[in-house]
């Protein structure tokens, strides 16, 4: 293959800025900081406010599925009796927690597990087991699903447990919530997002700056930093960079003829494979509702009610009409050709309905969907000439429509 | 009349909805279905509907895979392959408690396919822990009752909340003492006990009660034979063929269990004089769930205690392939039983895939083991 994806020349920049989050995760113990596990979709400003650690386990999952260290540690939670159609996230969190005694080495032992459960029950059930096998408190908060109209209800409920949750924080880690802080880390966190959408954003034009698997790795800071002026910093310098690429008329695909909307999770082992493929046959992947989701607007005038209403709705958060509407609304704004689907094994919450919501939003745009079928992290779950073969009748269904 | 026959005439009533559309015909009211756990039925009753519980296997799902990926479980597979054959047909609404991922997402794929006049999502909550839960609970009950109101146009009065309650109680009752000689006496196969349970799913309550009523009668009298093997199951739901089959073969018998179709079901009454309180006070006393979080219950505990009480021997896990809550609450559990010397076996059910001959040796050589001669 003779495509070459372009580095971003904050590379460096992106990368001392994750190594100091992952060092500070397995130092804060030793420096008597508490370590929270939370879950991608989790108010973390309230924890960034009171100077408690946020770790998302999540993220060692997916470095599992990169390093292709996922279907080892996913035999080691076989073995214990957890199922090979579990989350992959949670195998390979599993997979490490009994199969490795210096757990605390790789990934930060928790003081405190807090998960929410919008995203799905399996972040909560790992949690929950890992909760007991260390014997630690555990505060599940609880997000129903968007039942719109009439949310009020849902709402007030939400409001309620982030109160509870403050009283359980400092309870357990004998920190005062300050609202005042609070209020600055909601600021912060929302020009990153800000910030982070203008990136994002610069795949708009054509051809694209970016691709959705270069987001898929810039992403890093807006899922643990936001909040924090690390993230801002990172995604100031980054937004520079692109504005430099647009005044440099530089795409991130050279002759960019298709351009693609890619669902959810990218196939972690296979990132490079995907990025080259797609690149190769001039196809930009322009965007995804996966790496759309960091796009919180809070009111630090309304803290609590305002993380209510980024946190609550999210679009994992809704039913399938909404869910639609707004893949389409991107599709649309991004201009894309074609749009990609992968049923993953691992992540059934969010693949159930997909081939319904194929057929729904190709008679809408008027544009076709492919529908694959693999596993995010773990590879006895793909099948690289099927994949290739359907990607590749795929682009030139497209490029003849 | 004979035990046989009673259940001869409960099967009747149960094929092909025969009890449900009968009622329709002769009311004219509506039917709601609603999937388990835990919807309270006695709210869709007292609205003057009929509830009637959804629990659908399918050896075949052609219809519904043109809908789903594959790693659906049976029970949702199933339950979607009925509606989309038409099987379904006397239903006017669907009730779906969001208690799993999956239940959560399957809703509008129901919603677009299904066309059903009345989708109810019961959004209850999933920590039973905190304070802010119980409130929030009896709010959903509330945003429950309201839309129930203006779908059959019928307000849920106190009086007929509190006539309902009087007969779903006295049905659970009855299903408690079912089960109960069923650990003295043994006189009902594993078959025919579950399809009792479900068929106060799929009848109206009265009628239930009729039944349930005249099968006591029958088992309080009759001679039981003790030469089967207690045992308790612990999963979300059975179906009455294939499994359950084996299990007679096997000559286990269920005497408890932790199953939506099954002691989940009747396990509690309600307090009709307090709808709100009533209610709450059952949802947060139930057994334990693996859709729930709860610091109090359990699940390991609640089995172990259960086994011991109902002096079965071992413990079955059914569980249906790919449902993930039960998958990751198994080892600790299995290891918590390992520990107390309760011996337990595991079995993942794919009512479309399933390789029954395969279980059945698994299972001969558990109940051998159990000491069935
Ligand atoms: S990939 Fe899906 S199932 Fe796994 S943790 Fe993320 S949201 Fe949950
Ligand atoms: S068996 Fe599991 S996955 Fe299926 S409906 Fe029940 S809880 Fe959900």
């Amino acid at each position: 293959m003779t495509f070459k994806r372009i580095e971003f020349k904050t590379k460096n920049l992106l990368k001392q800025t994750m190594e100091r989050y992952n060092t500070r995760a397995l130092q804060a113990a030793q420096e008597g900081i508490p370590v929270a596990w939370v879950t991608a979709v989790f108010p973390v400003e309230i924890l960034y406010a009171m100077d408690i650690f946020p770790y998302y386990p999540e993220n060692f999952g997916a470095a599992a599925g990169t390093h292709r260290r996922t279907e080892e540690l996913s035999k080691i939670a076989e073995n214990e009796g957890y199922s090979a159609r579990v989350c992959a996230y949670t195998r390979a969190g599993l997979g490490l927690m009994y199969g490795f005694s210096d757990f605390g080495k790789e990934i930060p032992k928790p003081d405190i597990l807090l998960p929410c459960n919008i995203q799905c029950a399996c972040l909560y059930k790992w949690f929950e087991i890992t909760a007991k096998f260390y014997n630690l408190p555990l505060f599940l908060l609880d997000g129903p699903q968007i039942d719109e109209p009439s949310w009020e209800v849902q709402k007030q409920y939400f409001i309620e447990q982030l109160n509870e949750l403050i009283g359980f924080l400092e309870k357990t880690t004998r920190k005062k919530l300050n609202m005042n802080r609070l209020s600055e880390v909601l600021e912060l966190s929302t020009e990153a997002c800000t910030l982070w959408n203008k990136v994002l954003a610069s795949a708009k034009t054509k051809p694209a700056r970016l691709t959705y698997w270069d987001a898929c790795i810039l992403m890093g800071p807006i899922v643990t930093l936001r909040g924090t002026k690390e993230a801002l910093n990172y995604y100031s310098e980054l937004s520079k960079e692109l504005e430099e690429r647009d005044k440099g008329n530089i795409s991130a695909v050279p002759g960019e003829k298709i351009r693609l909307y890619w669902d959810h999770i990218p196939i972690w082992p296979r990132m490079r494979f995907f990025s080259e493929l797609f690149g190769f046959h001039q196809a930009a992947v322009v965007c995804s509702l996966y790496t759309h989701s960091w796009a919180y607007r809070f009111d630090p005038e309304r803290p609590l009610e305002s993380l209510t209403e980024n946190y609550l709705r999210e679009f994992v958060n809704w039913k399938f009409e909404r869910r639609v509407e707004k893949k389409v609304k991107l599709m649309r704004e991004y201009d894309v050709d074609g749009f990609i689907f992968n049923l993953n094994n691992s992540c059934k919450p969010n693949s159930l309905a997909l081939v319904e919501k194929r057929n729904v939003i190709t008679e809408q745009l008027n544009i076709p969907g492919l529908l694959l079928e693999a596993d995010m992290c773990d590879l006895r779950f793909f099948d690289e000439g099927t994949v290739k073969n359907r990607v590749e009748s795929f682009l030139e269904m497209v490029s003849r429509q | 009349m004979s035990v046989k026959q009673v259940i001869a005439e409960i099967r009747k009533e149960l094929d092909n909805f025969t009890a449900v559309r009968k009622w329709k015909e002769e009311t004219g009211q509506k039917v709601i279905g609603w999937f388990p756990p835990d919807v309270p039925e006695e709210l869709i009753a007292a609205a003057g509907a009929l509830p009637v519980g959804i629990s659908g296997f399918r050896p075949e799902t052609r219809l519904a895979e043109a809908h789903l990926p594959r790693y659906v479980c049976s029970f949702m597979r199933g339950s979607l392959e009925m509606a989309l054959r038409g099987e379904l047909d006397f239903l006017d609404g669907v009730v779906f408690p969001h208690a799993c991922d999956t239940k959560k997402h399957i809703v509008g794929l129901w919603e677009r396919n299904c066309r059903f006049g009345f989708v109810h999502n019961l959004l209850f909550p999933r920590q039973l822990n905190l304070p802010s839960a119980q409130k929030y609970y009896r709010q959903e009950i509330l945003r429950f009752c309201s839309a129930l109101e203006s779908f059959t146009g019928s307000k849920i009065t106190t009086e007929k909340y509190q006539h309902i309650v009087a007969i779903y109680n006295q049905n659970r009752q009855l299903l408690r003492e079912i089960l109960r000689l069923q650990g003295e006496k043994q006189l009902l196969s594993n078959e025919d006990f579950y399809l009792v349970v479900m068929s106060s799913m799929l009848m109206p309550k009265t009628e239930s009660n009729f039944f349930l009523t005249k099968l006591l009668n029958e088992l309080t009298h009759g001679k039981g034979s003790q030469n089967m093997v207690p045992v308790v199951l612990s999963g979300s739901l059975v179906e009455t063929n294939g499994f359950l089959k084996i299990l007679d073969n096997c000559r286990l018998i269920a005497v408890g269990d932790d199953l939506y179709t099954g002691y989940r079901y009747f396990c509690l009454d309600v307090d009709g004089e307090d709808m709100l309180g009533g209610l709450t006070k059952r949802h947060f006393n139930q057994i334990p769930y693996s859709g729930y979080y709860s610091e109090r219950h359990q699940k390991s505990e609640f089995l172990a205690s259960l086994a011991t009480e109902r002096r079965a021997a071992g413990i079955i896990f059914i569980h249906l392939m790919f449902c993930e809550q039960e998958n990751y609450e198994y080892p600790e559990v299995k290891q918590y039983l390992d520990r107390k010397n309760i011996p337990s076996i595991r079995i993942e059910l794919d009512y479309q895939t399933q390789a029954w001959g395969q279980l059945s040796t698994r299972l001969q050589s558990f109940a051998e083991m159990l000491g069935v001669v």
